[in-house]
């Protein structure tokens, strides 16, 4: 065992990382998934360009299909191939491309580096082994400690990510925990290691709001203690706009507007982003009637060549749409847009 | 008929709904009583003819069991249900028959509650046919004109469920409903499992139809904004209480039960503005089996004093259409006490 986690510890490609010039942490470039099934071969993400600064959070947006999960498994590469290919693109963290890296090495990156939480905490523990168990593994797989101070150590997280009487939970099954403190003990095993990227993948759809609004808080807190940063993906437009720093607006597996929050909201420059903000009743003022994007999503294996939103578009030139290839592009400073007619779009 | 009676189409009175728990044979042998889940308890509450009534509440308050009480799919424990003035609680299965053709529901995952081996028209048709809503040379016309209100195909008819997005699914289960022309419509959150731009799609649908049907419905939902949009009144639960019940302004704008004001904080709200990170409502929803004595909410609440621990708070009148369950509200020199404490 020990001996295990000393081979992990230490690979030689990574005991010394290579120097690092820009401030961001991770920098993702042109990053296409394919995915090779028998109805047919799709796109889950295409040319994905975006990057994460140290301790900032990145908001991810996006409805069902949308490619953000597929994103943030393969940063992890946590995609099986088949079916999933990446035939194009890089993914430098920390200036290094995480797609060049063995799986060994890869091992290390994950729970180490990089974690993820998922969204249905109960799935996603296990539910024969009680909670020390199971934070004291990632623990004791990137650390030499023995099974007491894990334990100890263990004992220390859950009282950090806020679970009472953490001594007696430790011992604990999942089973016998709420949804809201499954997503805690999450939270725990996911910065156990001090992690310098964390991923969270829907981290407060299955809960309910007030127990939400606690996990919320409890994962800007301890970003700013770890000094972490997270990707957020969620669909819902109001935990991006409260947690983020950045958002990027994801469709069809492409990034149709990326840009700091603020901007985002303020000043939308994609149709597609003017068309989810008029589609959600807001709290404030009464509207009598929501402003729907008409249509349905987009089948991804009927995609057109040029921009996927095109054929829901309130302000589409459909003959250059359908057939121009669409990509980010800065219209404003820090502010970028997939959209072939920016100037047309009023939020 | 009096004025009264006409406008109000649904009351509710003192519903309860107690599940009981499966025993463990160790209680048995022991003589141990068995464990009792309150989903609902004590609950009165009217419904007004063409008004929407919106229940909010999280997982496990009782929202849905209160819905599925309502339409008799679960029966009280205990407690009365008027429907047109008629009380239906303890009517016999053939009698539910013709009430249940003016009560219907949509429920939440369009996924589940529509049948995959039946076409759409398969689907339609049996409600047809089981009410008796037409005559056989009509029902192609009714079926068609079902589809269309709902913003379908005609030809979609022949379709199976499979082929259909989750939004589209939902226009079916709401076509299926509104077949038999109902007066009340329980949606139990008919929008929760859909995309933002489909569900504002249906919600506008449901605001169409409301409005051409006549329909009055109970609208159930976690999702406070959604509520806020649909609904004409709105009663807040917790834990199988209705904590809070007025009209939409006066629940959202004029909040008076520490519950409703931590729900409205934890929100969150899609404006760029970083805010708080201090949770609004600290601590987890106590387990429906082992309910705290006095004012459910006491463990949680961030005004509370002794005598919310021990005794079940009363029904308070803020104005003739809000109330609130609470010890302390709407009497702000009690919030001053209760912060002195």
């Amino acid at each position: 065992m020990k001996k295990r986690a000393k081979d992990i510890n230490t690979p030689k490609s990574i005991a010394t990382p290579a120097p690092v010039n820009t401030t961001a942490l991770l920098d993702v470039h042109n990053l296409t998934v394919e995915f090779k099934l028998r109805a047919g071969n799709f796109f889950a993400n295409r040319n994905i360009s975006l990057s994460i600064e140290r301790g900032k959070t990145l908001g991810i947006v996006g409805e069902s299909g949308s490619g953000k999960s597929v994103f943030c498994r393969t940063i992890l590469r946590l995609l099986p191939s088949p079916p999933a290919y990446i035939p194009q693109g890089k993914i430098l963290f920390n200036g290094k491309d995480l797609l060049t890296y063995s799986e060994k090495e890869m091992r290390y990156v994950r729970g180490a580096e990089i974690t993820m939480i998922f969204q249905d905490p109960m799935s996603s523990l296990n539910p024969v082994f009680n909670i020390d168990d199971q934070i004291s593994e990632s623990l004791r797989l990137h650390t030499a400690i023995s099974a007491k101070e894990a334990r100890e150590a263990s004992i220390n997280l859950l009282r950090l990510v806020g679970i009472p009487s953490p001594e007696k939970r430790v011992d604990s099954y999942p089973h016998q925990l709420s949804g809201g403190m499954r997503q805690r003990v999450m939270i725990a095993m996911a910065i156990a290691s001090k992690p310098k990227l964390l991923l969270a993948d829907e981290p407060t759809t299955a809960l309910d709001v007030t127990i939400q609004d606690q996990i919320l808080a409890l994962m800007l807190q301890l970003q700013e203690q770890v000094g972490m940063s997270i990707i957020l993906v969620s669909h819902d437009l109001g935990i991006v706009a409260e947690t983020s720093d950045r958002v990027a607006v994801m469709y069809a597996g492409q990034v149709l507007e990326l840009s700091p929050t603020e901007a985002i909201f303020r000043r939308p420059k994609h149709p597609y982003t003017v068309g989810l903000l008029n589609s959600i009743p807001r709290m404030s003022g009464r509207t009598d009637r929501l402003l729907p994007i008409k249509g349905q999503p987009p089948n991804l294996l009927r995609l057109p060549v040029g921009c996927p939103f095109v054929e829901r578009c309130p302000v589409a030139d459909v003959d250059i749409c359908t057939k121009t290839p669409v990509s980010l592009k800065q219209i404003e400073p820090d502010h970028a847009t997939a959209c072939l007619f920016p100037e047309r779009v009023h939020g | 008929m009096t004025e009264s009676f006409q406008d109000t189409l649904l009351e509710v009175k003192h519903l309860s709904k107690i599940f009981p728990m499966p025993r463990p044979f160790f209680d048995v042998l022991l003589k141990k009583p068995a464990q009792k889940l309150v989903a609902v308890d004590d609950v009165s509450l009217t419904v007004n003819r063409l008004e929407t009534l919106g229940l909010v509440g999280e997982s496990g308050c009782g929202k849905s069991t209160l819905a599925r009480c309502i339409l008799r799919l679960y029966e009280p424990t205990s407690g009365e249900i008027h429907f047109e003035g008629k009380e239906i609680t303890h009517l016999p299965p053939g009698e539910m028959r013709n009430i249940r053709k003016k009560m219907q529901i949509v429920f939440q995952d369009p996924y589940s509650s529509l049948n995959p081996k039946m076409t759409v028209r398969q689907t339609l048709q049996e409600v047809l046919r089981f009410h008796k809503i037409c005559l056989p040379n009509k029902e192609q016309t009714r079926l068609e004109g079902l589809l269309r209100m709902v913003g379908l195909q005609v030809e979609d008819a022949n379709k199976f469920p499979k082929a259909f997005s989750g939004g589209q699914r939902q226009r079916i289960a709401l076509a299926r409903s509104l077949a038999v022309q109902p007066t009340l419509l329980v949606g139990d959150e008919p929008v929760s499992a859909l995309d933002v731009s489909i569900q504002a799609q249906i919600l506008n649908l449901l605001a169409d139809l409301r409005e051409e049907l006549g329909l009055t419905m109970i609208f159930i939902a976690h999702e406070l904004s959604v509520v806020r949009h649909v609904s004409t009144r709105v009663a807040v639960m917790y834990l199988g209480r209705i904590v809070e019940i007025g009209t939409t302004e006066e629940v959202f704008e004029q909040s008076m039960h520490p519950y409703t004001e931590g729900l409205l904080t934890a929100l969150p709200r899609p404006e760029p503005v970083r805010r708080h990170r201090k949770a609004a409502v600290e601590g987890d929803v106590p387990s429906p089996i082992n309910l705290p004595p006095g004012c459910r909410f006491h463990p949680r609440c961030p005004i509370v004093i002794d005598v919310c621990r021990q005794c079940i708070p009363p029904n308070r009148q803020v104005s003739p259409t809000h109330q609130v369950l609470c010890h302390l509200r709407p009497n702000p020199q009690w919030d001053q006490l209760a912060a002195e404490d």
